[in-house]
C-alpha cells in the first residue's frame, strides 16, 4: 500500500485549502491508522525469543530432529509472522516455511527432521522472521537468528573379514606388550644394571651424577596405524573424481572405526584439504591414539574436509596454489614421526612412480605399508607396481569391495 | 479463493457498495440544493450500494459465460443496462402514494421522452459510474488469489485497489470539505458538515478494513505458493486485530479537536442521555438514532431524533441540560495529540539512529547546525534529482499501450490479435487449473507445468502439449502468427478446458 503518506498530505492540503475543520476528523483517523499500524509492526519484532535445538553432531544415516520455538515475550500481540528456515541444499530440497500469529506471551513451536545422507559441515539456518503491518503500508521488517553448525560424520562400513598380512593395522595382534624401544625417544634415565648395552649409557648424566646411568627409552607401539588420505582430485579417476574422493573418505572412516572401536588399537590421520569450518586450506595430522575421543576427532576431520571450496571451479590451479607439491611429498613429511614398526595405510586413487618411491622408502625405514587404491575395477589391469616391491595393495570401489577385501 | 467464497462473493462487494454509497452521499449533498426541497435522494445512495452487489453478480455471470464460450454475450450487457435503467426509474417512486406512481406512469406512456429528466440523468450517471467502478474493483478482488500473468501486464491487486481507494478518498473529501464553502442559505438545503464527515469516516473505515483483508489474502496466497501452511487462527486474528486497530484510530479521530468535533462528542452524550430517559424508552431509541433518513426535513419528526444531534442540526433546547464532554475533551484531546506527536518523533528518530548518536555527542548549538546542514544537503539533492527528471522526461519514449491491460474490460476475444488470443487461451487454462486446485507455482516453467498437469489429467495430454507449445511461440517468438493458427489453438483450448472440467466435475462429464 504505497503512497499512504502522500495521500495523507493531499487530504491535509484539501482540508487546509477549504478551511473546513471538521474534515480534520477524517485526517486524524487516517493518520492514526497509519501511525498505529507502523508502531504495531515496529514493536512486533521486539522481545521475540527464537530457539532452535538439535544435536549438532550426527552420524551418516541418522534422522535428525530440529525443534524451533518462537515466543512473544511482551503484551503486544504479533499480527503475523512469516518464518523461513534456510537449510543446506545438500540435505533438503527447499527451506522450511511457516506462518504464525502470536498473542501476548504466546509460544509457537514446530519441528522437522533432516535425513543425514551426506557427510559434511553444514549450517542450519539462518532463521528469518518477518512481520509487517496489517495494511502493507511499509515493507515487512525482518529478524534473523544466526545459523548453527551441524556436523555429519562420514559413512562407515562394518568390516567383517580381514585378509591382510600380520603386520597390517587391520589385523588383531595377540601380544600387547611392547617389542621394541625407540632409541630416538628418551623418556629418562635409570641406574645401570648388568646386561645393559654400553650403547645406552648416558655419559653426560653419569658424569653429572657420579654413577653409571642408562637411558630409558620409550617403547615403540608397533600397532600404531597412520591413515594417510589423498584428497587431490587429480589423483583419482578423472571421470568421477568427486565420487572417488567421497568413497576414499568412507574407506578412511571405516578403517579408523574398525581400528579404534573394533580392535582397540591406535589410529591417526594425515590429510590435507579444504576446511569448511575455517574456510582455509588445512593440513591435518592427528597422531595415533586409541581413545574413543580420537575416533570422534578423526571423524570430525573427515566430515569437515572437502577437496575444494564451494563454488571453486578452477580446481587444478587452486590445488597447485594451496596443496603440497604432491601426495608423495605429503606422505614423506607426515610419516616422519611414525614409530618403527607402525603401519601406514595410504588411501589414494592412482599409483604413480613418485608414490611408489615414497612407499618403498617408508617400507625400507621399517614401516608396514598398505596401499588402498580407490578406483573402479579394470579388466585385465596389470599387477600394481607397489605389490612388486612387497607392499600390500587393495583395490576398492564399492561397499561390497570394501567389506569383502578388507 | 474457494476458502473465502462468502467473503469475496458477498462481504467484499457489500463493502465496496458501502464505499460507493458514501461517495454518492457526498455527491448528492452537492446537487441537493439544486433540486426541490421535497426531493428524497435516499434511493440513489441505496441504489449505488445495490448496484455494487449487482456488479458482483454480473461479474460472476460473465465469468461463467467466458468459461463456456470464451466471450460474454452482448445481450447480457444489454439486459444488465436495461435492468439498471428500469430499477433506477422505479426506485424514485419508492415510498410515494400509488396514485402518484400511476400518474407518472401514464405521463411516461404518453410522452416517453420525459423519462430523460434531470433527476434521472443524474441518477443514471451516478448508477452507471458506481456499477462500473464496482465491476473493476470486484475484478481485482478476484485476482488477489490468482497467479501472475505471464504477459507481464499484471498489476498487483493490492496496488491497484489502494490507488482506487486514494482516488475515492480525494473524490469524497472534495465535496465534503467544499460544502462549507456554500453560503448559509444553500447550506441549510443540504446535509450538515458533521453528517458528511461521519460519511467520510465511514468510507475510510470500510476502505481500510477491505484493504486489510486484501493484504491478508495477498500474503496468504504468497505464503501458500511458497509452501508454507497457514493456520486458520491467523485469519481470525488478522480480522480481530484489524478491527482493534480501526477502532483505536476511530476513537482518536473522535476525541481530537476539529473546531466542531465537540458536536460529535455531544451527540454521543445526547444518545446516552436519551437512552437513560424514561420517555426515550417508549420509543425505540436505538432505531431513532440509527434508522432515520439522513435528510433533515424529508421525514416528519426527524428533527427530534438523536441523529440530528450527530448531524449538527439545531437541537431542541428544551432537552438541555444534557451531559457533555466539555471538561474532559480538551484534556483527552491534548493528551492524544501529544501522544501522537511523540510517537511520530520516536518513529522518526528510531529510523535515524545517527541523529540520536549525534545528540549524545554534540552540544545543542552544534547539533542544530548539523541538522540544518543535513536539511540543506537534502534540499540540494532533491533539486538535482528534480532537474535530472525534468531533463529526462521529454526524451523518454511513450509507454507502449498494451491491448491486454489488466482489469475488467468489455473485450471481445475476436477483437484480439491471433498472438493475444493464444496467450489468452493459455492464461485461461492456468486460471481454470488454479480454480481446480492444480495451479501453476511461480517456479514452474510452462513446460514443467505441462508435465505436472498431465499427471493429473486423465486425457488431453497431447492437446496440453500443443497449447503449451503454441503459447511459448506466441509469447516468446517474433514469428508472425496467423488467424488460422489461433483458430486451431482455440480447438485445442476447448478440449483442454473440457479435460479440466472433467477433473472437477467427473459425474457431470460421465452423464
Amino acid at each position: 500500500m504505497r503512497g499512504f503518506v502522500f495521500f495523507l498530505l493531499v487530504l491535509l492540503g484539501l482540508a487546509l485549502a477549504m478551511r473546513n475543520y471538521p474534515v480534520f476528523s477524517v485526517i486524524y483517523f487516517v493518520t492514526a491508522v497509519y501511525l498505529l499500524a507502523r508502531l504495531w509492526a515496529r514493536r512486533g519484532l521486539r522481545k521475540i525469543e527464537v530457539q532452535r535445538r538439535f544435536a549438532d553432531h550426527a552420524f551418516f544415516g541418522d534422522e535428525l530432529r530440529v525443534d524451533v520455538s518462537i515466543r512473544n515475550a511482551k503484551l503486544l500481540p504479533v499480527t503475523w509472522l512469516g518464518i523461513r528456515e534456510s537449510l543446506p541444499p545438500q540435505l533438503t530440497t527447499a527451506p522450511r516455511r511457516y506462518v504464525a500469529s502470536l498473542g501476548p506471551y504466546e509460544r509457537w513451536q514446530s519441528s522437522y527432521t533432516i535425513a543425514c545422507e551426506q557427510r559434511g559441515y553444514f549450517k542450519i539456518g539462518p532463521l528469518e522472521i518477518e512481520t509487517g503491518d496489517l495494511l502493507g503500508i511499509r515493507p515487512p521488517r525482518k529478524l534473523r537468528k544466526a545459523a548453527q553448525p551441524l556436523i555429519i560424520y562420514p559413512r562407515m562400513v562394518a568390516l567383517q573379514s580381514l585378509g591382510l598380512p600380520a603386520r597390517s593395522p587391520l589385523a588383531a595382534l595377540a601380544a600387547r606388550d611392547p617389542l621394541f624401544e625407540d632409541p630416538a625417544r628418551v623418556t629418562g634415565v635409570r641406574d645401570y644394571q648388568r646386561g645393559d648395552s654400553p650403547r645406552r649409557i648416558h655419559w653426560t648424566a653419569s658424569a653429572s651424577a657420579g654413577r653409571l646411568l642408562v637411558k630409558q627409552l620409550q617403547p615403540t607401539d608397533a600397532r600404531e596405524t597412520l591413515i594417510c588420505l589423498d584428497l587431490r582430485l587429480a589423483d583419482y579417476d578423472e571421470r568421477i573424481p568427486f565420487r572417488s574422493t567421497e568413497f576414499a573418505i568412507t574407506v578412511a572412516a571405516s578403517l579408523a572405526n574398525h581400528i579404534i572401536s573394533g580392535e582397540g588399537l591406535a589410529a591417526g590421520l594425515a590429510t590435507e584439504g579444504w576446511d569448511t569450518v575455517e574456510n582455509a586450506w588445512v593440513q591435518w595430522s592427528l597422531p595415533p591414539r586409541h581413545e574413543q575421543a580420537q575416533l570422534i576427532a578423526l571423524l570430525e576431520v573427515l566430515a569437515r574436509v572437502q577437496t575444494s571450496p564451494r563454488n571453486e571451479f578452477n580446481l587444478p590451479e587452486m590445488e597447485q596454489k594451496l596443496a603440497s607439491p604432491s601426495f608423495a611429498e605429503q606422505l614423506r613429511r607426515t610419516t616422519l614421526a611414525s614409530g618403527w614398526g607402525s603401519t601406514v595405510v595410504v588411501i589414494t586413487g592412482k599409483e604413480t612412480l613418485d608414490l611408489l618411491d615414497a612407499l618403498a622408502l617408508l617400507r625400507k625405514s621399517g614401516l608396514a605399508v598398505v596401499l588402498i587404491l580407490v578406483a573402479p575395477p579394470r579388466r585385465g589391469s596389470p599387477v600394481p607396481g607397489a605389490a612388486t616391491v612387497g607392499i600390500s595393495v587393495h583395490r576398492v570401489w564399492e561397499d561390497e569391495d570394501l567389506e569383502a577385501t578388507l | 479463493m474457494s476458502r473465502y467464497k462468502w467473503l469475496t462473493d458477498f462481504v467484499h462487494p457489500l463493502m465496496v457498495g458501502g464505499m460507493l454509497g458514501t461517495i454518492a452521499f457526498a455527491f448528492v449533498a452537492w446537487v441537493k440544493p439544486f433540486f426541490p426541497a421535497s426531493w428524497n435522494p435516499a434511493y440513489l445512495i441505496v441504489g449505488c450500494i445495490l448496484l455494487a452487489l449487482e456488479a458482483a453478480f454480473f461479474n460472476h455471470l460473465t465469468q461463467i459465460q467466458r468459461e463456456e464460450t470464451g466471450d460474454p454475450r452482448r445481450i447480457t450487457f444489454a439486459l444488465e443496462f436495461l435492468v439498471i435503467v428500469i430499477g433506477l426509474r422505479l426506485a424514485r417512486y419508492l415510498g410515494r402514494p400509488i396514485s402518484e406512481v400511476m400518474q407518472a406512469a401514464r405521463g411516461l406512456i404518453s410522452a416517453p421522452a420525459s423519462i430523460l429528466d434531470l433527476e434521472f440523468i443524474v441518477a443514471l450517471t451516478l448508477g452507471l459510474v458506481s456499477w462500473g467502478i464496482a465491476m473493476l474493483a470486484i475484478t481485482y478482488l478476484h485476482r488477489v488469489n490468482q497467479p501472475e500473468d505471464l504477459t507481464g501486464a499484471f498489476a498487483p491487486p493490492m496496488a491497484y485497489l489502494s490507488r482506487r481507494f486514494y482516488a475515492g478518498g480525494v473524490l469524497l473529501m472534495l465535496p465534503t470539505g467544499a460544502v462549507g464553502l456554500f453560503d448559509l442559505a444553500i447550506q441549510a438545503r443540504t446535509y450538515s458538515v458533521d453528517a458528511l464527515v461521519l460519511n467520510a469516516l465511514l468510507y475510510f473505515l470500510l476502505g481500510l478494513a477491505l484493504l486489510s483483508q486484501i493484504q491478508f489474502m495477498t500474503l496468504e496466497y504468497r505464503w501458500e505458493a511458497s509452501g508454507a501452511e497457514v493456520p486458520p487462527a491467523v485469519a481470525s486474528r488478522w480480522l480481530r486485530y484489524s478491527m482493534v486497530l480501526l477502532a483505536l484510530a476511530l476513537a482518536v479521530a473522535i476525541v481530537l479537536p476539529t473546531g466542531r468535533s465537540k458536536g460529535l462528542l455531544n451527540g454521543i452524550a445526547s444518545v446516552i442521555a436519551r437512552l437513560m430517559q424514561p420517555e426515550a424508552e417508549q420509543r425505540p431509541a436505538f432505531m431513532g438514532v440509527t434508522m432515520p433518513t439522513p435528510f433533515p426535513g424529508s421525514e416528519p419528526g426527524a428533527g427530534d431524533t438523536g441523529f440530528d444531534e450527530l448531524a449538527g442540526a439545531p437541537s431542541d433546547s428544551s432537552m438541555d441540560p444534557l451531559p457533555t464532554f466539555e471538561t474532559p475533551q480538551p484534556l483527552i484531546s491534548w493528551t492524544v495529540m501529544l501522544l501522537l506527536g511523540g510517537m511520530v518523533l520516536l518513529i522518526f528518530l528510531a529510523d535515524r539512529p545517527e541523529i540520536v548518536a549525534r545528540l549524545h555527542m554534540m552540544p545543542l548549538r552544534r547539533f542544530l547546525r548539523w541538522l540544518w546542514d543535513i536539511f540543506w544537503h537534502w534540499l540540494l539533492q532533491w533539486r538535482r534529482v528534480l532537474r535530472e527528471r525534468l531533463a529526462v522526461r521529454p526524451t523518454a519514449p511513450p509507454a507502449p499501450r498494451r491491448s491486454n491491460q489488466p482489469g475488467f474490460s468489455f473485450f471481445r476475444l475476436g477483437a484480439l490479435s491471433p498472438r493475444e488470443r493464444i496467450v489468452y487461451y493459455y492464461l485461461s487454462i492456468l486460471r481454470r487449473a488454479h480454480d481446480a486446485g492444480v495451479g501453476r507455482s511461480a517456479s514452474q516453467t510452462p513446460y514443467e507445468y505441462a508435465q505436472f498437469l498431465k499427471r493429473r489429467l486423465a486425457e488431453g495430454h497431447k492437446d496440453l502439449d500443443a497449447l503449451t507449445a503454441a503459447f511459448i511461440e506466441a509469447r516468446y517468438s517474433p514469428a508472425s502468427i496467423d488467424a488460422p493458427s489461433a483458430d486451431r489453438v482455440e480447438g485445442v483450448w476447448k478440449r483442454v478446458k473440457a479435460a479440466l472440467r472433467r477433473l472437477t466435475h467427473p459425474r457431470a462429464s460421465d452423464s
